[in-house]
Protein backbone atom coordinates (compact mmCIF):
# COMPACT_ATOMS: atom_id res chain seq x y z
CA UNK A 1 0.00 0.00 0.00
CA UNK A 2 1.11 3.57 -0.84
CA UNK A 3 0.34 6.05 2.31
CA UNK A 4 2.02 8.54 0.80
CA UNK A 5 -1.22 10.48 -0.43
CA UNK A 6 -2.54 10.18 2.98
CA UNK A 7 -0.94 12.96 5.33
CA UNK A 8 -3.67 11.61 8.21
CA UNK A 9 -3.05 8.24 7.58
CA UNK A 10 1.00 8.04 7.71
CA UNK A 11 0.78 9.77 11.20
CA UNK A 12 -1.64 7.92 13.04
CA UNK A 13 0.17 4.86 11.91
CA UNK A 14 3.21 6.35 13.15
CA UNK A 15 1.72 7.23 16.18
CA UNK A 16 0.21 3.85 16.99
CA UNK A 17 3.83 2.56 15.52
CA UNK A 18 5.50 4.97 18.77
CA UNK A 19 2.31 3.67 20.80
CA UNK A 20 3.08 0.68 20.41
CA UNK A 21 -0.47 -0.70 19.74
CA UNK A 22 0.11 -1.57 15.81
CA UNK A 23 1.18 -4.91 16.27
CA UNK A 24 1.89 -8.03 13.76
CA UNK A 25 2.09 -7.75 10.55
CA UNK A 26 0.70 -4.33 10.11
CA UNK A 27 4.37 -3.22 12.47
CA UNK A 28 6.64 -5.75 10.29
CA UNK A 29 5.03 -3.55 7.37
CA UNK A 30 4.79 -0.35 8.76
CA UNK A 31 8.94 -0.90 9.50
CA UNK A 32 9.72 -1.99 5.90
CA UNK A 33 7.59 1.51 4.57
CA UNK A 34 10.20 3.43 6.54
CA UNK A 35 13.54 1.91 5.15
CA UNK A 36 12.25 3.47 1.56
CA UNK A 37 10.25 6.63 3.32
CA UNK A 38 12.37 8.50 5.45
CA UNK A 39 9.47 11.33 5.99
CA UNK A 40 7.66 8.27 7.33
CA UNK A 41 10.57 7.52 9.76
CA UNK A 42 10.68 10.76 11.14
CA UNK A 43 6.88 11.11 12.06
CA UNK A 44 7.85 7.40 13.85
CA UNK A 45 10.57 9.44 15.27
CA UNK A 46 8.72 12.72 16.41
CA UNK A 47 6.18 10.48 18.26
CA UNK A 48 8.52 8.66 19.75
CA UNK A 49 10.24 12.03 21.14
CA UNK A 50 6.48 12.91 22.14
CA UNK A 51 5.49 10.27 24.21
CA UNK A 52 8.96 9.47 25.44
CA UNK A 53 8.35 11.76 28.77
CA UNK A 54 5.87 9.34 29.93
CA UNK A 55 8.93 7.13 31.23
CA UNK A 56 9.96 9.94 33.28
CA UNK A 57 7.98 9.24 35.95
CA UNK A 58 9.10 4.98 35.97
CA UNK A 59 11.42 4.76 38.77
CA UNK A 60 14.59 3.51 37.80
CA UNK A 61 15.65 -0.28 38.85
CA UNK A 62 19.15 -1.28 38.68
CA UNK A 63 19.19 -5.15 36.76
CA UNK A 64 21.38 -7.77 38.43
CA UNK A 65 24.91 -7.82 37.42
CA UNK A 66 24.41 -11.07 35.56
CA UNK A 67 23.06 -8.97 32.74
CA UNK A 68 25.92 -7.23 32.30
CA UNK A 69 27.74 -9.99 32.16
CA UNK A 70 25.79 -11.90 29.57
CA UNK A 71 25.95 -8.51 27.51
CA UNK A 72 29.77 -8.83 28.20
CA UNK A 73 29.89 -12.22 26.92
CA UNK A 74 28.15 -11.54 23.53
CA UNK A 75 30.58 -8.88 22.88
CA UNK A 76 33.41 -10.07 20.10
CA UNK A 77 36.20 -11.36 22.19
CA UNK A 78 39.46 -9.37 21.73
CA UNK A 79 39.38 -6.53 23.53
CA UNK A 80 41.52 -4.68 21.17
CA UNK A 81 41.08 -2.08 18.71
CA UNK A 82 41.32 -2.06 14.81
CA UNK A 83 42.39 -5.06 12.26
CA UNK A 84 42.72 -7.43 15.18
CA UNK A 85 39.01 -7.14 15.88
CA UNK A 86 37.79 -8.54 12.60
CA UNK A 87 40.27 -11.43 13.22
CA UNK A 88 38.17 -12.27 16.10
CA UNK A 89 35.38 -12.21 13.67
CA UNK A 90 33.38 -9.83 15.85
CA UNK A 91 31.15 -7.03 15.11
CA UNK A 92 32.85 -4.23 16.08
CA UNK A 93 30.70 -0.59 15.00
CA UNK A 94 30.55 0.27 11.26
CA UNK A 95 32.41 3.17 11.82
CA UNK A 96 35.19 1.44 13.14
CA UNK A 97 35.37 -1.16 10.69
CA UNK A 98 34.74 1.23 7.79
CA UNK A 99 37.59 3.07 8.98
CA UNK A 100 40.25 0.96 7.86
CA UNK A 101 38.40 0.77 4.23
CA UNK A 102 38.56 5.00 3.90
CA UNK A 103 42.31 5.14 2.93
CA UNK A 104 41.65 3.30 -0.55
CA UNK A 105 43.31 5.53 -3.46
CA UNK A 106 41.33 5.18 -6.51
CA UNK A 107 43.78 3.40 -8.13
CA UNK A 108 43.07 0.65 -5.69
CA UNK A 109 39.39 1.22 -6.13
CA UNK A 110 39.76 0.54 -10.35
CA UNK A 111 41.84 -2.44 -9.47
CA UNK A 112 39.11 -4.67 -7.13
CA UNK A 113 36.31 -3.32 -9.17
CA UNK A 114 38.16 -5.07 -12.35
CA UNK A 115 38.97 -8.16 -10.48
CA UNK A 116 35.11 -8.27 -9.01
CA UNK A 117 33.92 -7.98 -12.65
CA UNK A 118 35.89 -10.86 -13.45
CA UNK A 119 34.98 -13.04 -10.16
CA UNK A 120 31.17 -11.76 -10.65
CA UNK A 121 30.71 -12.58 -14.25
CA UNK A 122 33.54 -14.93 -15.15
CA UNK A 123 32.35 -14.58 -19.33
CA UNK A 124 32.90 -10.52 -19.06
CA UNK A 125 32.83 -7.46 -17.12
CA UNK A 126 29.56 -5.77 -17.79
CA UNK A 127 29.44 -1.94 -17.52
CA UNK A 128 26.48 -1.04 -16.19
CA UNK A 129 25.25 1.55 -18.99
CA UNK A 130 23.86 4.64 -16.91
CA UNK A 131 27.23 4.23 -15.19
CA UNK A 132 28.81 4.73 -18.71
CA UNK A 133 32.53 3.54 -19.26
CA UNK A 134 33.77 5.59 -16.59
CA UNK A 135 31.57 5.83 -13.56
CA UNK A 136 31.99 9.06 -11.02
CA UNK A 137 32.18 7.63 -8.68
CA UNK A 138 33.40 3.54 -6.88
CA UNK A 139 32.50 2.38 -3.72
CA UNK A 140 33.96 -1.64 -3.92
CA UNK A 141 32.50 -3.36 -0.48
CA UNK A 142 34.37 -5.57 1.11
CA UNK A 143 34.11 -8.49 3.67
CA UNK A 144 35.61 -7.14 6.58
CA UNK A 145 36.56 -10.27 7.90
CA UNK A 146 37.95 -12.06 4.37
CA UNK A 147 38.87 -8.99 2.78
CA UNK A 148 36.82 -10.56 -0.14
CA UNK A 149 35.27 -7.91 -2.29
CA UNK A 150 31.00 -8.80 -2.18
CA UNK A 151 30.04 -5.73 -4.54
CA UNK A 152 30.76 -2.62 -6.16
CA UNK A 153 28.37 0.52 -6.10
CA UNK A 154 29.16 3.11 -8.73
CA UNK A 155 27.44 6.89 -9.56
CA UNK A 156 27.79 7.82 -12.76
CA UNK A 157 26.29 10.34 -14.65
CA UNK A 158 23.03 10.61 -13.14
CA UNK A 159 23.53 12.36 -9.63
CA UNK A 160 20.39 10.39 -8.26
CA UNK A 161 21.37 7.24 -9.21
CA UNK A 162 23.51 3.93 -8.05
CA UNK A 163 24.39 0.92 -9.91
CA UNK A 164 25.27 -1.97 -7.53
CA UNK A 165 26.30 -5.39 -8.67
CA UNK A 166 26.70 -8.01 -6.05
CA UNK A 167 29.26 -10.84 -6.52
CA UNK A 168 27.71 -13.96 -8.08
CA UNK A 169 28.77 -16.13 -4.48
CA UNK A 170 27.10 -13.90 -2.20
CA UNK A 171 24.46 -16.37 -0.67
CA UNK A 172 21.51 -15.07 0.16
CA UNK A 173 19.69 -17.85 1.93
CA UNK A 174 15.69 -17.95 1.67
CA UNK A 175 13.13 -15.42 3.23
CA UNK A 176 16.57 -13.13 3.50
CA UNK A 177 17.03 -9.74 1.42
CA UNK A 178 20.15 -7.61 0.31
CA UNK A 179 19.98 -4.00 1.81
CA UNK A 180 21.99 -1.26 1.12
CA UNK A 181 23.16 1.33 3.36
CA UNK A 182 25.14 4.26 2.96
CA UNK A 183 27.14 6.26 5.42
CA UNK A 184 27.04 10.39 4.92
CA UNK A 185 29.05 11.65 7.44
CA UNK A 186 30.30 10.30 11.18
CA UNK A 187 27.14 11.93 13.37
CA UNK A 188 24.61 11.19 10.64
CA UNK A 189 25.76 6.90 10.95
CA UNK A 190 24.54 4.87 8.58
CA UNK A 191 21.14 5.36 6.43
CA UNK A 192 19.01 2.92 4.41
CA UNK A 193 19.37 3.46 0.67
CA UNK A 194 17.28 0.66 0.15
CA UNK A 195 16.35 -2.99 -0.44
CA UNK A 196 17.94 -5.16 -3.15
CA UNK A 197 16.48 -6.70 -6.09
CA UNK A 198 17.27 -10.54 -6.01
CA UNK A 199 18.94 -10.11 -9.70
CA UNK A 200 21.26 -7.81 -8.41
CA UNK A 201 23.72 -11.26 -8.21
CA UNK A 202 23.19 -11.54 -11.90
CA UNK A 203 22.98 -8.31 -13.40
CA UNK A 204 23.88 -4.75 -12.42
CA UNK A 205 20.99 -3.13 -10.84
CA UNK A 206 20.02 0.47 -10.86
CA UNK A 207 19.31 1.87 -7.54
CA UNK A 208 17.37 5.73 -7.35
CA UNK A 209 18.08 7.94 -4.17
CA UNK A 210 17.38 10.51 -3.69
CA UNK A 211 16.76 13.37 0.43
CA UNK A 212 19.03 12.28 2.54
CA UNK A 213 20.25 9.44 0.89
CA UNK A 214 20.98 11.15 -2.66
CA UNK A 215 24.70 9.87 -3.29
CA UNK A 216 26.46 12.66 -3.67
CA UNK A 217 26.54 12.80 -0.07
CA UNK A 218 27.91 9.73 0.56
CA UNK A 219 31.23 8.76 1.73
CA UNK A 220 30.42 5.24 2.01
CA UNK A 221 28.55 2.56 1.71
CA UNK A 222 27.64 -0.88 3.08
CA UNK A 223 25.45 -4.50 2.39
CA UNK A 224 24.18 -6.81 4.80
CA UNK A 225 21.97 -9.49 4.93
CA UNK A 226 18.39 -8.57 6.33
CA UNK A 227 15.11 -10.62 7.11
CA UNK A 228 12.28 -10.04 3.96
CA UNK A 229 11.44 -6.44 4.73
CA UNK A 230 14.91 -5.31 5.51
CA UNK A 231 15.45 -3.64 8.94
CA UNK A 232 15.85 -0.02 10.51
CA UNK A 233 19.47 -1.15 11.63
CA UNK A 234 21.90 -3.54 10.20
CA UNK A 235 21.96 -7.12 11.73
CA UNK A 236 24.20 -9.10 9.71
CA UNK A 237 27.14 -6.68 7.40
CA UNK A 238 28.30 -8.59 4.60
CA UNK A 239 30.71 -5.61 3.20
CA UNK A 240 31.86 -2.15 3.98
CA UNK A 241 33.42 0.22 1.80
CA UNK A 242 34.37 3.96 1.30
CA UNK A 243 33.41 6.03 -1.86
CA UNK A 244 36.16 6.93 -4.04
CA UNK A 245 35.43 10.28 -6.34
CA UNK A 246 36.70 9.66 -9.61
CA UNK A 247 36.21 12.76 -11.10
CA UNK A 248 35.77 16.12 -9.21
CA UNK B 1 33.56 6.80 36.31
CA UNK B 2 33.71 6.35 39.87
CA UNK B 3 30.93 4.70 41.83
CA UNK B 4 29.96 8.53 43.56
CA UNK B 5 29.24 10.25 40.06
CA UNK B 6 27.56 6.96 38.58
CA UNK B 7 25.24 7.62 41.45
CA UNK B 8 24.55 11.43 40.35
CA UNK B 9 23.99 10.83 37.42
CA UNK B 10 20.35 11.82 36.30
CA UNK B 11 18.09 9.03 35.82
CA UNK B 12 17.81 10.08 32.42
CA UNK B 13 20.95 10.71 31.81
CA UNK B 14 22.48 13.99 30.07
CA UNK B 15 21.67 14.53 26.39
CA UNK B 16 25.16 14.96 25.11
CA UNK B 17 27.27 12.97 27.16
CA UNK B 18 24.84 10.00 26.29
CA UNK B 19 25.13 11.06 22.40
CA UNK B 20 28.88 11.42 22.73
CA UNK B 21 29.13 7.64 24.50
CA UNK B 22 27.06 6.46 21.38
CA UNK B 23 29.37 7.66 18.74
CA UNK B 24 32.04 6.47 21.22
CA UNK B 25 30.11 2.78 21.15
CA UNK B 26 30.15 3.15 17.14
CA UNK B 27 33.52 3.37 17.20
CA UNK B 28 34.26 0.29 19.38
CA UNK B 29 34.75 2.02 22.55
CA UNK B 30 34.40 -0.44 25.39
CA UNK B 31 34.49 1.94 27.83
CA UNK B 32 32.11 4.26 26.40
CA UNK B 33 29.50 0.92 25.97
CA UNK B 34 29.78 0.25 30.00
CA UNK B 35 29.21 3.84 31.11
CA UNK B 36 26.14 4.36 28.56
CA UNK B 37 25.34 1.09 30.31
CA UNK B 38 25.31 2.07 33.91
CA UNK B 39 23.57 5.36 33.13
CA UNK B 40 20.91 3.72 31.05
CA UNK B 41 20.07 0.48 31.92
CA UNK B 42 17.85 0.95 35.03
CA UNK B 43 15.37 2.88 33.69
CA UNK B 44 15.46 0.80 30.56
CA UNK B 45 15.15 -2.14 32.18
CA UNK B 46 12.23 -0.59 34.61
CA UNK B 47 10.82 0.10 30.86
CA UNK B 48 11.01 -3.71 29.86
CA UNK B 49 9.92 -4.97 32.91
CA UNK B 50 6.53 -2.90 32.88
CA UNK B 51 6.03 -4.13 29.52
CA UNK B 52 6.54 -8.00 30.17
CA UNK B 53 6.20 -8.19 34.00
CA UNK B 54 8.55 -10.99 34.33
CA UNK B 55 11.80 -10.16 35.87
CA UNK B 56 13.93 -13.14 33.72
CA UNK B 57 12.03 -11.73 30.26
CA UNK B 58 13.20 -8.08 31.12
CA UNK B 59 16.62 -9.55 31.62
CA UNK B 60 16.56 -11.34 28.26
CA UNK B 61 15.63 -7.82 26.65
CA UNK B 62 18.14 -5.81 28.22
CA UNK B 63 20.33 -8.42 26.83
CA UNK B 64 19.31 -8.18 23.39
CA UNK B 65 18.86 -4.91 23.48
CA UNK B 66 22.26 -3.42 24.30
CA UNK B 67 24.02 -6.16 22.21
CA UNK B 68 21.69 -4.24 19.10
CA UNK B 69 23.03 -1.02 20.82
CA UNK B 70 26.87 -2.08 20.54
CA UNK B 71 25.89 -3.62 16.70
CA UNK B 72 23.59 -0.54 15.63
CA UNK B 73 25.58 2.60 17.06
CA UNK B 74 26.54 3.80 14.07
CA UNK B 75 22.78 3.93 12.95
CA UNK B 76 22.42 6.83 14.99
CA UNK B 77 21.19 10.31 14.16
CA UNK B 78 21.77 12.68 16.85
CA UNK B 79 19.71 15.28 14.63
CA UNK B 80 16.85 13.09 14.42
CA UNK B 81 16.27 11.70 18.08
CA UNK B 82 17.64 12.41 21.45
CA UNK B 83 19.94 9.30 22.72
CA UNK B 84 17.24 8.32 25.23
CA UNK B 85 14.26 8.05 22.80
CA UNK B 86 16.63 6.03 20.69
CA UNK B 87 17.50 3.71 23.91
CA UNK B 88 14.07 3.39 24.83
CA UNK B 89 12.50 2.89 21.00
CA UNK B 90 14.84 0.00 20.84
CA UNK B 91 13.83 -1.36 23.95
CA UNK B 92 10.45 -1.25 23.68
CA UNK B 93 10.76 -2.96 20.00
CA UNK B 94 12.21 -5.58 21.21
CA UNK B 95 9.76 -6.30 24.53
CA UNK B 96 6.85 -5.47 22.05
CA UNK B 97 8.36 -8.45 19.77
CA UNK B 98 9.40 -10.37 22.62
CA UNK B 99 5.49 -10.24 23.90
CA UNK B 100 4.12 -11.24 20.58
CA UNK B 101 5.82 -15.03 21.33
CA UNK B 102 4.62 -15.26 24.91
CA UNK B 103 1.20 -16.12 26.19
CA UNK B 104 -0.28 -12.82 27.97
CA UNK B 105 -3.88 -14.05 29.06
CA UNK B 106 -3.84 -12.26 32.24
CA UNK B 107 -3.27 -8.55 32.00
CA UNK B 108 -3.60 -6.71 35.51
CA UNK B 109 -3.52 -3.11 35.08
CA UNK B 110 -0.77 -1.75 37.40
CA UNK B 111 -1.95 -0.12 40.43
CA UNK B 112 0.75 2.39 40.85
CA UNK B 113 0.27 3.49 37.21
CA UNK B 114 -3.64 3.95 37.82
CA UNK B 115 -3.54 6.42 40.71
CA UNK B 116 -0.69 8.42 39.19
CA UNK B 117 -2.84 9.07 36.27
CA UNK B 118 -6.10 9.52 38.17
CA UNK B 119 -4.04 11.84 40.21
CA UNK B 120 -3.70 15.71 39.08
CA UNK B 121 -0.65 16.22 40.89
CA UNK B 122 2.84 14.28 40.02
CA UNK B 123 4.09 12.31 42.85
CA UNK B 124 6.95 13.63 44.61
CA UNK B 125 9.35 11.23 43.97
CA UNK B 126 9.21 12.06 39.93
CA UNK B 127 8.14 15.83 40.55
CA UNK B 128 11.84 16.49 41.50
CA UNK B 129 13.70 15.03 38.36
CA UNK B 130 10.65 15.99 35.97
CA UNK B 131 11.81 17.61 32.74
CA UNK B 132 10.27 20.49 30.67
CA UNK B 133 9.08 18.00 28.17
CA UNK B 134 7.75 15.83 31.22
CA UNK B 135 5.73 18.88 32.47
CA UNK B 136 4.47 19.99 28.89
CA UNK B 137 3.24 16.13 28.01
CA UNK B 138 1.61 15.57 31.68
CA UNK B 139 -0.38 18.78 30.46
CA UNK B 140 -1.44 17.42 27.80
CA UNK B 141 -3.19 14.49 28.66
CA UNK B 142 -4.94 15.67 31.78
CA UNK B 143 -6.51 17.93 28.74
CA UNK B 144 -7.33 14.74 27.44
CA UNK B 145 -10.96 12.36 28.63
CA UNK B 146 -9.82 9.87 31.48
CA UNK B 147 -10.81 7.18 29.27
CA UNK B 148 -8.53 8.64 25.95
CA UNK B 149 -5.73 9.10 28.95
CA UNK B 150 -5.81 5.81 30.49
CA UNK B 151 -5.47 3.88 26.90
CA UNK B 152 -2.67 5.83 25.88
CA UNK B 153 -0.85 5.72 28.87
CA UNK B 154 -1.66 1.70 29.33
CA UNK B 155 -0.70 1.02 26.06
CA UNK B 156 2.48 2.63 25.96
CA UNK B 157 4.14 2.08 29.77
CA UNK B 158 2.19 -2.11 29.63
CA UNK B 159 2.29 -2.86 25.64
CA UNK B 160 -1.25 -3.38 25.53
CA UNK B 161 -3.11 -4.46 22.24
CA UNK B 162 -6.01 -2.76 21.12
CA UNK B 163 -7.93 -6.13 22.46
CA UNK B 164 -6.09 -6.31 25.41
CA UNK B 165 -6.50 -2.63 26.31
CA UNK B 166 -10.62 -2.90 25.41
CA UNK B 167 -10.45 -6.55 27.53
CA UNK B 168 -9.11 -5.06 30.60
CA UNK B 169 -10.68 -1.95 30.32
CA UNK B 170 -13.89 -4.10 29.83
CA UNK B 171 -15.06 -1.65 26.65
CA UNK B 172 -15.84 -2.49 23.13
CA UNK B 173 -12.29 -2.77 20.87
CA UNK B 174 -14.15 -0.05 18.56
CA UNK B 175 -14.10 2.18 21.33
CA UNK B 176 -10.43 1.76 22.62
CA UNK B 177 -9.37 2.40 18.97
CA UNK B 178 -11.29 5.64 18.80
CA UNK B 179 -10.20 6.79 22.27
CA UNK B 180 -6.37 6.33 21.61
CA UNK B 181 -7.01 7.75 18.10
CA UNK B 182 -8.49 11.08 19.42
CA UNK B 183 -6.07 10.93 22.43
CA UNK B 184 -3.08 11.27 20.12
CA UNK B 185 -4.65 14.04 17.77
CA UNK B 186 -5.46 15.84 20.70
CA UNK B 187 -2.19 15.65 22.62
CA UNK B 188 -0.50 16.42 18.66
CA UNK B 189 -2.16 19.74 19.07
CA UNK B 190 -2.08 20.33 22.60
CA UNK B 191 2.28 19.48 22.38
CA UNK B 192 2.94 21.15 19.19
CA UNK B 193 1.12 24.47 20.21
CA UNK B 194 3.37 24.32 22.98
CA UNK B 195 5.66 27.04 23.33
CA UNK B 196 8.69 26.16 25.49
Amino acid sequence: MNTRGNPTLRDQLAAEYALGTLRGAARRRFEAWTLDDAELRALALAWSERLVPLLDGVAPSRPHVRVWNAIEGRLPGSTSRGIDRFAAGGAPGWWGRLALWRGLSAAFAAVAVISIGIAMRPQAVVVPQIAQAMPNAIATLVDPKSGKPVAVVMQGERADALVVKVAADVDVPEGKVLQLWMAPSDAEGLLSVGLLPSTAKTAPATVIASGATTPSRAKAFGLSLEPAGGSPQPTQVLGLGALVRMKT
Amino acid sequence: MNTASLSTTPAAGDPATLAKWISAVALGDRQAYRRLYDATSPKLFAVALRILRDESRAEDVLQDSFVNVWNGAAGYNSSLSAPMTWLVTIVRNRALDYIRRVDRRTIELDDDLAAVLESDQPTPADSAMRTQDATALDRCLKRLDAGQRQAIAFAYFQGLTHSELAATMRIPIGTVKTWIRRGLEKMKRCLDGTVT
